[in-house]
Parts: structure tokens; C-alpha cells; sequence
């Protein structure tokens, strides 16, 4: 394996948070920056798992081990989400 | 073989064996200690039951006994048990010489062994943790529970959370890498397959856990806020506790149910009926049980639209297990049963089970919930499931495996007298709670005028009968380990793996690597012999003092901690237990990274479907699974409080977290990804400058971020971001502390592979030790890539 891609990986990742800073700066809504902000977040994530991490060469029940884990922290935080912003005090 | 090890007597065999059977035997004989330690407590708690207006315990005293009974009993006692089984029977059940990572299965046990001490401890220490197992905060907060002890037992469940993910990591990579060849997934025992699905749902469940400790012992000692805002508070601490909470429910009693389910066909002399669907059903249960933590918070004023959904999810859950009680029923049916303990056991456990499943399901409702809630009745629901059902089950297993273990049949008289007892017992102490429906768990004593007395009476006598039946077992197990009648490799004719070896099985377990033909038949001829080691290659006395001293120093740090100790009162006596803790640390660190501890990787071994990838590597990436879940937490956590409505302001972006340090930071961690990915390819290529050279920058970007942090921590709090703040310093603090610490562990790593680097190390096809490390370094990466727009950008 050459150093070509992940040095253009890399790049990529440079870029984009540079592209992070910028977009706090322009005049958008803040539901769209923070989605664009959160997004940007998942691409680079990624970007490294798939690249620095060689998830892209591993077997899919590999990738399922670590989905579910995720699976399971995103279904926490949409359920406590949902329970906090309805909470009858 | 047997001198290469030392005597069976001998002490340092047992301090320091790695072998999966000698620490099975020490998992199960400490987590028996430790059932008659919780048990002792329970006694005593229903000596001041007995009568109203009872004296024997004071209010403090009662309170503590029930909640360290409780952790005890749930953490120390029935898991480990299992584990213990697991420990003993998996590799011989799937064919393999040992656990996929023997030391790490030894460090298992002894932090396990430490935490149940620390948690001891913490009766002698102002008071242990006394506000029942579930530790709900803020009343946990040093506010309300200023003692010593309470720290120390937070110390101690990090020890055994730590122990856990170990476990888990070390049985998953067995059980998925190193089955016996053609011995594929559905030709698996029901034990090993019950456990699978444990020690993946320990995987995902217990870093939830450890996030509520981290954050509870941070509030208490740091001065954070979580669990004592009203943003936060007691309804941040409920789902995160629960949310490990309620799965642990299934970790405690899926064990139970593979143990039934290799009883059973034993003694029927009949196949398990449907045995393809309690194994299906066990894994929806266990994807289900994950969905369901909301039904212990129906009267905390959640959404109701929420509490609906957690109706549906626990009916749902319930359902899986009328699949596995009726196909165990259907096996029982116009079976000739054998009536012998194991047997007794087992069909008990089936019937004490679908008394505590089936209350339990009233408990789904959210009318009933919120009359029974903190009732007796509850206590009475998940005492026949945890102890009618899982511990039942488990004294079967102990009895259905002690020939195997020690090659001599136990007293089945006196196990029958057991059984016996422990029925009766078991359903006077527990059958009358489900009638006291008004009396509110907890309490330490109450009026003769509630009318409670009568009922508690019978309660407390069958407490006794229950308690001192099970002397019978330890009177049991203690005499017929000498006088018990020598058996054959097959005393019960079962057909599961552990029984075609001798008993007790050799060291190496099989004389040749079994083979499993696609008819399901085990065939022994003409395998590859096994070499002297029998999987320890390079440590054929299976020996390692490394697990323990690491875990000695894990306990000694965390003891210091927790008791006040820092690096600048080190002269202090909890200063010098922290110093003690850094130091062995350090030491067996070191000694643990030169101990040649080659664990040999058999081709030919059944591993679908992971076939391609080693098992250290499938290991690490097991084990960022259980990371992912502890950040999701921590993350969550933030989340919860972030965008609570009662959180009236957060500082806008720029004006508390300097936008530059965040990004400087972010730069430096992306470039040490990029540095780790060059170290990898250095090292394959066999170039020691260029690996050297990476792992040097990596190191220095990585240290350079820690400084560039420790900076920001500095400037905020000299700038009173607590006084103004609270809340944003607390989620901060915490989030990219426990980061930070992450970020350091990854330092120490780098260290250790850089003296290796310079000896010549890693170069060639050594290089997949760099790029493990790089796993979890770009992991940590990962973390922080979410990090800096969550606190600098948002």
C-alpha cells in the first residue's frame, strides 16, 4: 500500500475542518450549521475508519460488531432526547 | 506436562496460573465466598424484619447491608459464577486448548477478586454505598453521602466493569476464533451459545456503567455538576444506570438458561426441543433488552408517549422466553426424567422462572407499575428471576459439573436434602412478598400496627431455611472432593465436548485437536497432535505474575483515588497508596510487555465469519465496540443536558471554549492519524528509521495535544468557568478528560512500541502490532473529530 491515499485522506480531513471553521462564520441558520457541522463530523469519521483503520479490507460482521455498538449509543441518546424534551415537571 | 506446572497444592500455581481451568475453579470458589458473604448480609437484614419495630440493625447499618447485598449478589456473585463456568467448560466445549488471551483472562479474575474486596472495604471506611444497588444520584452526590466508602465502592465497580470488558473481549475472539475445525456455530453447546450472547451483551451494557460511576465519582470528588443540576439530576442518572441496568437482568440470566439447556437433554435422555429457537430467542431478548431501560422510570414523568413505547418493548421481551420456557417444558414432557441434583435443580429453576416472568410482565403496565413500584412485590418479581431463576440453575450447573471438575461424584443424597430445602426455602421467604403489596422496599423496620408483621415472619423463617440449606452445598462439595467415588471422562452419558476427556481434564485438554464431521459426530483419530504448552507456546508452565500485579496496581491507584490521594500528598496515607498503585503500575507494565507470552494461532480452526482477521486484531476492534458505547454515554450525557429545556443559556460559541486551541488540537490529532497510518507502512515496508520517526512524531503530536489541553483546562478554570458555567464546565471537563486520559493510555502505548522499534522490532510482518495500536489510536482520533464541534463549534 502506497502513503497516496492516505496522505489524500488526510488532505480531505484538513480540508473539511477547515470547512468547519469557515461555516460557523457564515450567515446560515443554526439548524443548518449544526446539521452540516454534525454531518461534516460523521464524513470524517468515516473517512478514518474506513482509510486509517482499513475497515474497507475487514470482514462485514466486523463492521456489524462496531454498528451495533453505535446502534445502541444513538438509540440511547434518541430515546433520553425524546423523555427530556416532554418531561412533565 | 504435569512438571511443567507446579503442585496443585502449591500457591504460586494459583496466584499466578493463566490456565482457563485453574482461574474457572478461582472465579467459581471466590464467587461462592462472596455468595455467603451477601447471603450473610441478606439474613441479616431479615433478622430485622422479623418482628415489627425491630433493633438489631440501625437505620445506617440496614441500609448498607441491603445495598452491598444487592451489589454483591448481582455483580460479584451470579455473573462471575457463570464466568467461572465459562471459564472451565467454553474452550473444552468448543475444542480449545484455552482462551484466546490467557493473561488477560488471569487479570480478569483478580480485578474481579480486588473490586469485591474494595467493595468490603468500604463497610470499614465511614460507611459503604447505602442507598441500594442502583445507586440513585443525586442522593449518591457527597452532598447527601459525604463517606469515604462510598468513593471506594465506586473504585470497586470500576475494577469489576474493567474485569467484564476483559472477559467479554477474551470469550467473543474465543468463541468466534477458536471452535474445534468443523465445528460450526449451530453445532455449539447451549451453555457456550448462552454465553456468547452474554458476554456481548456485557460488551455493550456494562461501558454504560462505568460512564454513570466516572460521572458520579467525578460530581463527588471534582466538584461537577451532572447528577446534582436540575438539568441532569436524577433523571440522567436513571438512563444511564438503567440502561445497563435492565440488560444485566439478561446477562445474569442467560447463563442460567444454557445451563438448563445442557441439563436437560442430559437427564431426559432426549434432544432439546427447539433448541435452534432458545437460541434465536435468546438473541432477540438480548437485542430487546436494550430497548426497554424506560419501564424503571414510569413514575419519574417521562413522555407518556415514551412510556407506551417502553410498554410494547417489554411485553415484547417477555415473548422470547415463552419460547425457550415452553420448548424446556415440551423437553420434560413424557421425558424419563433422571431425577438426580442437576436435574432437580434445573426443572426448579424452570418453575421459580415463570412465577418471577410472569409478575414481571404486570410490571410492563403502567397502571400496575405505579402501584407496585418500590413495593415488596417487586422485590419478591426479580428475586424469583435472579435468584429462583439464575442461581438455581447455577448450584445445578455446580453439581452437574463437579465430577468433571474434580473426577469424583458428589453426595447425591445430601445434594437432594439441598434441593430440597432450598425449594421450600426459597418459596416461604419469597412467595409471601408478592402479598405485601403496600410495604415499601427499604425500609428498615416498621409499625406493628401496618399488619406487615405475620407475613414477615414467614418471609424471614424462610429466609433461614434457604440460607443454611446451602451450607449443605459447601458441605457437600468439601467432602466429596476427597470421599466423592472415582468417575469416568462421561458419568451423566451427555454429548456435549467436555465429556470425551478425562476427568478432571488434562492441561492441554485434548490429547489430539478434535474434529466435528458435518453430521455433528466428534471424531479423534488422526488429528494433529498437540505440542507440551498446549497453546502457551512460549510458556508452557502457563505461569504469568504479571496479571495479578497489574491488577494489584490497578486496585492500589484506585484505592489511593478514592480516598483522597493525589501525586502532591503523596507523603499522605492514601497519597502513598496512589503513589504504591503508579509504581507497581509502572513496573508491571513493563514486565508484562517483555514477558515472552506467545499464544500459538492453529490454522484450520472454525471461525466463520472471521476467518481473515488475527485474533488480537478482531480483539482490539471488540473492544472499541465497547468504547463506542462508553463516548455514546458520555456524548449522551452532554446531549441530555445541552439541549434540556431547563437549560435556559449556553455560553455562545467563541465566547468560553477558544475556537483556536479546538482547532489547533483538532489539527494535531488528525496529523499523529496520518503519522500512525506512516508507522504502519514504515514498519511493513521494514524500514526501522522511517517507523522510529513516526512513532517519535506521533508521540510528540500526541503530548503536544495533552499540553495544548492542559492549557485550555487551566485557562478555563482560572477563568471561574465553574462559577459561571456549571453545567458546560462539567460536560466538558468530564468528556474531554476521560478523552484526554485516552490520549495519554495511547502515549504510554507508544512508548512501549518505541523501545521495541529501536531494538529492531515490528519491521516485516511484525508490523501488525503498530497497526493494532493504531486502531485504537485512530479511534481516539475519531472521538475528537466529534468532540470539536459539539464544544467549540455548536
Amino acid at each position: 500500500m502506497s502513503a497516496r491515499i492516505p496522505v489524500a485522506v488526510f488532505s480531505a480531513l484538513i480540508a473539511m475542518t477547515a470547512g468547519e471553521l469557515a461555516l460557523i462564520n457564515l450567515s446560515l441558520s443554526a439548524s443548518v450549521i449544526v446539521t452540516s457541522l454534525i454531518g461534516l463530523a460523521g464524513v470524517k469519521a468515516l473517512l478514518i475508519a474506513i482509510f486509517f483503520q482499513d475497515l474497507k479490507d475487514e470482514p462485514r460482521a466486523l463492521s456489524s460488531v462496531l454498528l451495533v455498538g453505535l446502534g445502541i449509543a444513538m438509540l440511547l441518546m434518541v430515546i433520553t432526547f425524546l423523555q427530556v424534551h416532554t418531561v412533565n415537571l | 506436562m504435569a512438571s511443567l506446572l507446579a503442585s496443585t497444592s502449591s500457591t504460586k500455581r494459583w496466584l499466578f496460573s493463566t490456565n482457563h481451568k485453574e482461574i474457572g475453579l478461582l472465579y467459581i470458589i471466590t464467587s461462592l465466598a462472596f455468595f455467603l458473604v451477601a447471603g450473610a448480609l441478606a439474613l441479616l437484614v431479615r433478622w430485622q424484619l422479623l418482628f415489627p419495630s425491630g433493633g438489631l440493625l440501625s437505620a445506617s447499618v440496614f441500609n448498607q447491608f441491603i445495598t452491598v447485598h444487592g451489589l454483591l449478589m448481582v455483580l460479584w456473585v451470579l455473573s462471575p459464577l457463570a464466568i467461572g463456568f465459562a471459564n472451565y467448560f467454553i474452550p473444552l466445549q468448543i475444542g480449545a486448548r484455552d482462551l484466546a488471551f490467557p493473561r488477560l483472562n488471569a487479570m480478569s479474575y483478580w480485578l474481579y477478586l480486588f473490586g469485591g474486596v474494595a467493595m468490603v472495604l468500604s463497610f470499614f471506611l465511614g460507611s459503604a454505598p447505602d442507598l441500594g444497588w442502583t445507586l440513585y444520584s443525586p442522593q449518591t452526590s457527597s452532598r447527601f453521602s459525604p463517606f469515604l466508602g462510598f468513593n471506594v465502592g465506586a473504585a470497586a465497580l470500576v475494577l469489576l466493569i474493567a474485569s467484564v470488558t476483559l472477559s467479554s473481549v477474551n470469550f467473543i475472539v474465543t468463541i468466534l476464533k477458536m471452535r474445534a475445525p468443523g465445528l460450526k456455530l449451530k453445532y455449539m453447546s447451549s451453555f457456550t451459545w448462552a454465553m456468547l450472547v452474554t458476554v456481548f451483551m456485557m460488551l455493550y451494557a456494562f461501558p454504560s456503567l462505568l460512564a454513570a460511576v466516572i460521572i458520579l465519582f467525578s460530581d463527588r470528588a471534582f466538584g461537577t455538576v451532572y447528577f446534582s443540576s436540575i438539568q441532569g439530576g436524577s433523571l440522567l442518572w436513571d438512563n444511564i444506570f438503567w440502561f445497563f441496568g435492565h440488560p444485566e437482568v439478561y446477562i445474569v440470566l442467560f447463563p442460567a438458561i444454557g445451563l438448563v439447556a445442557d441439563i436437560l437433554p442430559t437427564f431426559t435422555r432426549r434432544p432439546l426441543y427447539g433448541s435452534k429457537y432458545i437460541t434465536m430467542s435468546m438473541i432477540a431478548a438480548a437485542v430487546i433488552s436494550f430497548m426497554v431501560w424506560g419501564h424503571h422510570m414510569f413514575i419519574t414523568g417521562i413522555n407518556p408517549q415514551v412510556t407506551k413505547l417502553f410498554t410494547l418493548t417489554t411485553i415484547a421481551v417477555s415473548l422470547p422466553f415463552d419460547v425457550i420456557t415452553i420448548s424446556m417444558i415440551e423437553t420434560l414432557v413424557r421425558a424419563k426424567i433422571r431425577l438426580k441434583a442437576p436435574a432437580l435443580f434445573a426443572i426448579g429453576s424452570i418453575a421459580l422462572f415463570i412465577i418471577g416472568g410472569i409478575t414481571g410482565v404486570f410490571l410492563a403496565s403502567v397502571a400496575l407499575d405505579t402501584e407496585l413500584r418500590g413495593t415488596y412485590f417487586v422485590v419478591a418479581h426479580f428475586h424469583y428471576v435472579m435468584v429462583g431463576g439464575a442461581i438455581m440453575a447455577l448450584i445445578g450447573g455446580v453439581y452437574y459439573w463437579f465430577p468433571k471438575m474434580t473426577g469424583k461424584m458428589y453426595d447425591e443424597r445430601i445434594a437432594r436434602i439441598h434441593f430440597i430445602l432450598s425449594f421450600i426455602g426459597f418459596n416461604v421467604l419469597y412467595f409471601p412478598m408478592f402479598l405485601l403489596l403496600d410495604m415499601p422496599r427499604r425500609i428498615f423496620t416498621y409499625a406493628p400496627e401496618t399488619g406487615w408483621g405475620g407475613l414477615n415472619s414467614i418471609s424471614t423463617v424462610g429466609a433461614f431455611v434457604f440460607g443454611l440449606a446451602q451450607i449443605l452445598l459447601f458441605v457437600n462439595i468439601w467432602r466429596s472432593r476427597k470421599l466423592g467415588t472415582p468417575v469416568g471422562p462421561n458419568p451423566w452419558e451427555s454429548w456435549t465436548l467436555e465429556w470425551a476427556v478425562s476427568s478432571p481434564p488434562p492441561v492441554h485438554n485434548f490429547e489430539t485437536i478434535p474434529t466435528i464431521s458435518s453430521d455433528g459426530v466428534v471424531n479423534f483419530s488422526g488429528s494433529t497432535p498437540h505440542e507440551v504448552g498446549g497453546g502457551h507456546a512460549s510458556q508452557p508452565t502457563h505461569l504469568s505474575q504479571w496479571p495479578i500485579v497489574m491488577a494489584l496496581a490497578s486496585f492500589l491507584f484506585l484505592l489511593g483515588l478514592t480516598t483522597g490521594g493525589t501525586l502532591q500528598n503523596f507523603l499522605s496515607v492514601p497519597g502513598l497508596v496512589l503513589s504504591a498503585g503508579v509504581v507497581v503500575g509502572l513496573v508491571s507494565l513493563y514486565g508484562y510487555g517483555r514477558e515472552t507470552f506467545v499464544v500459538q494461532e492453529d490454522e484450520n480452526l472454525e471461525s466463520w465469519p472471521f476467518q481473515k482477521i488475527s485474533r488480537l486484531k478482531l480483539g482490539v476492534w471488540t473492544f472499541l465496540a465497547s468504547e463506542i458505547i462508553l463516548f455514546g454515554v458520555l456524548i449522551g450525557a452532554y446531549l441530555f443536558v445541552r439541549l434540556n429545556p431547563l437549560t435556559m443559556s449556553w455560553p455562545a460559541v467563541g465566547t468560553v471554549f477558544n475556537i483556536q486551541h479546538g482547532a489547533t488540537n483538532t489539527f494535531i490529532l488528525l496529523t499523529s492519524s496520518l503519522t500512525v497510518v506512516m508507522a504502519v507502512l514504515t514498519a511493513r515496508s521494514g524500514s526501522r528509521t522511517g517507523l522510529i520517526v513516526s512513532l517519535l512524531a506521533t508521540l510528540s503530536l500526541g503530548t503536544w495535544f495533552l499540553y495544548n489541553k492542559a492549557i485550555e483546562w487551566e485557562e478555563l478554570a482560572v477563568g471561574g468557568i465553574f462559577a459561571s458555567h456549571p453545567l458546560t464546565a462539567t460536560s466538558y471537563y468530564i468528556t474531554t478528560g476521560v478523552h484526554g486520559v485516552h490520549v495519554f493510555a495511547g502515549l504510554a502505548m507508544i512508548g512501549y512500541l518505541l523501545v521495541n522499534a529501536f531494538k529492531g522490532k515490528y519491521l516485516g510482518g511484525g508490523y501488525t502490532t503498530v497497526q493494532h495500536f493504531g486502531l485504537y489510536w485512530h479511534f481516539v482520533d475519531i472521538v475528537w473529530v466529534f468532540l470539536f464541534p459539539l464544544f467549540y463549534l455548536i
